[in-house]
């Protein structure tokens, strides 16, 4: 449509042919000790914090869905639970670079992305940011709980 | 402070799925749609492949409004069988973010297409089975030149999956998006919970949880001597107590209780919509090319009779305001206020809108800010969800009602309901146009506004003066709610007929929801929606002349929301009512306000409302259009036969009950 752009049958009528690039399939070969410039010790533990945080989460669903009961602590749960057992590494991968002003979009399975993004942004927050979301959003309602949860233990 | 806010993210997040009042929605969006949008968590999509297009409008967003970070849309391997996925590919990767976008917008849109390859679309295997691709990867390839960037990722390894993100963040960066990744991952659990997993082998499932990532990841960091197994048992315990701490709090009716509808019955119906009134959307300077009074289409428009009547005769279409006028005069002066009001559509730049309405606005903007896209509807209004849900105004257009079918999940499960769904914390100021056609057949010519107004969680207006137009488009273009405008492609050339004091040069809303009395009357009402409103003038014309009656007629104006209280003080008057619209009969909206109007008016009634619409058919050529269309024979049939004999009138339509049963059995 634009009128700069002419479209020029001489050379649109060209024989020659499309050329790919190759495709990278799992290149990735560093192993922990090469990643050992790019991570401190606490990073690399966190990583693997996330992922056990995002399995336990949906362990947790999962057994309610399936036995109404976690732990001891029972619970019937009605409503869908599409879980990404499994998938954590992808999840927590994907978020670790990024910050809240990146913005993640999901699907039904994305209970781990959520979680594994709000974990990123955490951990590169300060107090004072955390403190001040927490406390406005919803006016504080969702921080309550688990303020008094965290006295209460 | 990280071991609260880790637990505030526990809780919000599992408050939710339990569909608590403390949940991050509210317990509005649930397990499926769960978002915390200050962590930068935007929507997650129960429609499979949803956010393919709706993330490619958060990365428009960014672009258009400078804001820094990129847009991720975590979509699963499935999805690739999705339309929506493909045009939001195609939307991202347009050429002209490279090439015709200008200075500091030119580059391409910051957005990773991240396939979550776990290799099942419920029950299908997409490898091997569902898919062509062999490696989701290569599909990237189609789209552009540089390929999107594609690379399947080893998504089994954190490590992996890290690098590969942050050199695609990298891309993103220096504007040469968008990038595709295909992320090689398993699910041990099923589809959900009930699912018995009937479609994969016990071994299949058993070979990738003996690679179990979470294991094999704290080996290799216990192997590399960066902590002991006893440091990731205890991470392992400590995050069991957060999650029984968590469940207790989330499933406990005395912390966490339900959203409460027996103490406040209106709870969900006070964020249906959000009914804001806001003049921009940022504080920046808009971008312009020149100063609006220089617009040559301005300048057109001044030379303009703003009221269509001179000595009781129709001014000429060419010296009259008309309606299209009105509509850009309400766009272009929200162009001026909103720096982040953007337009697009499939023929908006360079052409002006098929009807011409945008005729001038080529001009008057920048490329990043009314533009052409690809034909692809569903992620024109997709796009559109996500720029609006991030923070912009935006006015999507699909030339035809027709090809709303395109765009269908997008306007019917993703316009509508994110604003409740976040319990009112998202807008969606979205003013979404689509032309009603005529002449052009079965696919280019049906009022579909039924089918819209059926939808909880949007607006529908329906202006058929050049004054309505201008001032309703101004209420909805200053709102935060869906709107969606249907325009008649009969009217867009006509005068303002009514408002004797001729269309303001100035800023005027008119209320979204409040029907209009076009011409007084006190026998008979006749309320219209679209360009019947034309039709129903003709016959309250012939009502007067010919049987002495005199008709009120009403034009509705808008369909969602809508106030009844003029046409009940109507019928009040005249105790009779007859309803017209272009939309097909069956299910038309119009049946739905004769039977609100009969139970809120019944003792006022004479007769029973009659509706006329279109018959239950395909439309027809033009040249048998009015077999198709209600005419105003109709009108006067219908009122003869069913509401009020006209004396001396002989009907040629058969409006009888019998007929009107018959054709119901048949379906037609």
């Amino acid at each position: 449509m634009p009128k700069i752009e002419f479209i020029d049958p001489k050379v649109e009528r060209q024989s020659g042919e499309i050329k790919l690039d190759p495709i990278p399939v799992n290149q990735y070969s560093k192993s922990i000790e090469d990643e050992k410039l790019n991570f401190t010790k606490d990073e690399f533990i966190r990583i693997y914090r996330d992922m056990v945080i995002i399995r336990e989460f949906e362990n947790m669903i999962n057994d309610i869905k399936i036995k109404s009961e976690y732990n001891g602590i029972a619970y019937n749960h009605p409503g869908p639970a599409h879980l990404s057992i499994g998938q954590e590494a992808s999840a927590v991968g994907m978020a670790y670079h990024l910050d809240a002003e990146d913005y993640i979009f999901g699907s039904h399975r994305s209970h781990g992305e959520i979680l594994a993004k709000g974990l990123s942004v955490i951990n590169k927050w300060n107090d004072s940011q955390l403190m001040e979301v927490m406390k406005g959003y919803w006016d504080g309602a969702t921080l309550r709980p688990v303020e008094k949860g965290i006295r209460a233990r | 402070m990280n071991d609260l806010a880790i637990d505030f993210l526990l809780y919000g997040t599992l408050a939710e799925i339990f569909a608590r009042e403390n949940g991050f929605n509210k317990g509005l969006g649930g397990s499926m749609h769960a978002f915390f949008t200050p962590f930068g968590v935007y929507p997650n999509n129960a429609i499979v492949g949803g956010s393919g297009d709706i993330a490619v409008g958060g990365a428009l967003y960014k672009k258009v409004n400078k804001k820094p970070g990129i847009v991720v849309a975590n979509i699963g391997d499935a999805s690739m069988g999705c339309g929506p996925v493909w045009e939001g590919m195609v939307f991202s990767s347009m050429d002209q973010f490279r090439l015709l976008w200008e200075g500091e917008f030119q580059g391409g849109l910051p957005i990773i297409f991240n396939f979550m390859n776990n290799q099942y679309g419920m029950g299908g295997q997409t490898r091997g089975e569902t898919m062509g691709y062999d490696v989701l990867a290569r599909v990237g390839a189609a789209f552009a030149p540089y390929q999107m960037h594609t690379e399947r990722v080893d998504g089994y390894n954190p490590l992996a999956m890290i690098d590969a993100c942050g050199r695609k963040k990298k891309i993103l960066e220096e504007k040469k998006g968008p990038v595709l990744l295909d992320t090689l991952t398993y699910r041990f659990s099923g589809h959900s919970p009930s699912d018995a997993s009937s479609y994969r082998t016990k071994e299949e499932i058993e070979a990738w949880q003996n690679v179990d990532s979470i294991i094999d990841y704290g080996q290799s960091l216990v192997k590399a001597g960066i902590c002991s197994q006893s440091d990731l048992d205890e991470i392992k315990a400590n995050t069991v107590g957060k999650v029984e701490k968590v469940l207790k709090l989330a499933s406990s009716d005395d912390i966490s209780p339900k959203m409460n509808l027996y103490a406040n019955p209106r709870a969900i119906e006070e964020v249906m919509f959000t009914n804001g009134s806001v003049d921009s959307f940022d504080d920046r300077e808009p971008e312009v090319n020149m100063p609006m009074e220089e617009n040559p289409r301005v300048q057109q428009i001044a030379k303009k009779e703003r009221f269509g009547l001179k000595d009781g005769k129709e001014v000429s279409k060419m010296k009259a305001y008309q309606l299209r006028d009105g509509l850009f005069e309400a766009i272009v002066d929200r162009f001026y206020k909103d720096a982040t009001c953007i337009a697009y559509g499939e023929e908006n730049r360079d052409w002006g809108g098929a009807f011409a309405v945008y005729r001038g606005l080529t001009e008057a903007l920048p490329y990043h800010r009314l533009f052409n896209s690809s034909i692809s509807e569903g992620a024109i209004v997709g796009t559109a969800v996500g720029y609006a849900l991030c923070g912009g105004r935006v006015i999507p257009e699909l030339m035809y009602c027709d090809f709303l079918g395109r765009a269908g999940d997008e306007v019917f499960n993703q316009m509508s309901k994110w604003q409740a769904m976040s319990a009112g914390y998202l807008k969606m100021p979205i003013v979404m146009r689509v032309s009603v056609g005529s002449k052009y057949g079965a696919q280019h010519s049906q009022d579909w506004s039924s089918l819209v107004a059926h939808i909880p969680g949007i607006k529908v207006i329906f202006p058929t003066t050049p004054y309505d137009a201008k001032g309703l488009l101004n209420a909805a273009l200053q709102g935060t709610d869906p709107v969606m405008v249907f325009e008649s492609q009969r009217l867009y050339d006509i005068g303002e007929l009514f408002h004797t004091a001729g269309v303001p040069e100035g800023y005027y809303e008119i209320e979204i929801g409040d029907p209009d009395v076009k011409r007084a009357g006190k026998d008979i009402t006749i309320l219209t929606i679209g360009s019947t409103l034309y039709t129903a003038i003709e016959a309250a014309k012939t009502l007067e002349e010919k049987y002495g009656l005199s008709a009120e007629v009403i034009d509705a104006r808008s369909i969602v929301p809508f106030n009844y209280e003029k046409v009940i003080e109507s019928v009040k008057k005249t105790g009779r009512i007859v309803l017209a619209s272009d939309a097909c009969e069956r299910g038309s909206v119009l049946k739905e306000m004769a039977q609100t109007i009969s139970e809120t008016a019944f003792d006022y009634l004479d007769a029973p409302p009659v509706v006329v619409g279109s018959r239950n058919w395909i439309t027809p050529a033009y040249e048998l259009e009015e077999f198709f269309f209600p005419q105003k024979q109709w009108i006067l049939d219908a009122i003869h036969t069913k509401i009020l004999p006209l004396e001396g009138h002989e009907p040629k339509h058969d409006f009888s009950s019998k007929e009107q049963l018959r054709r119901s059995k048949l379906g037609v």
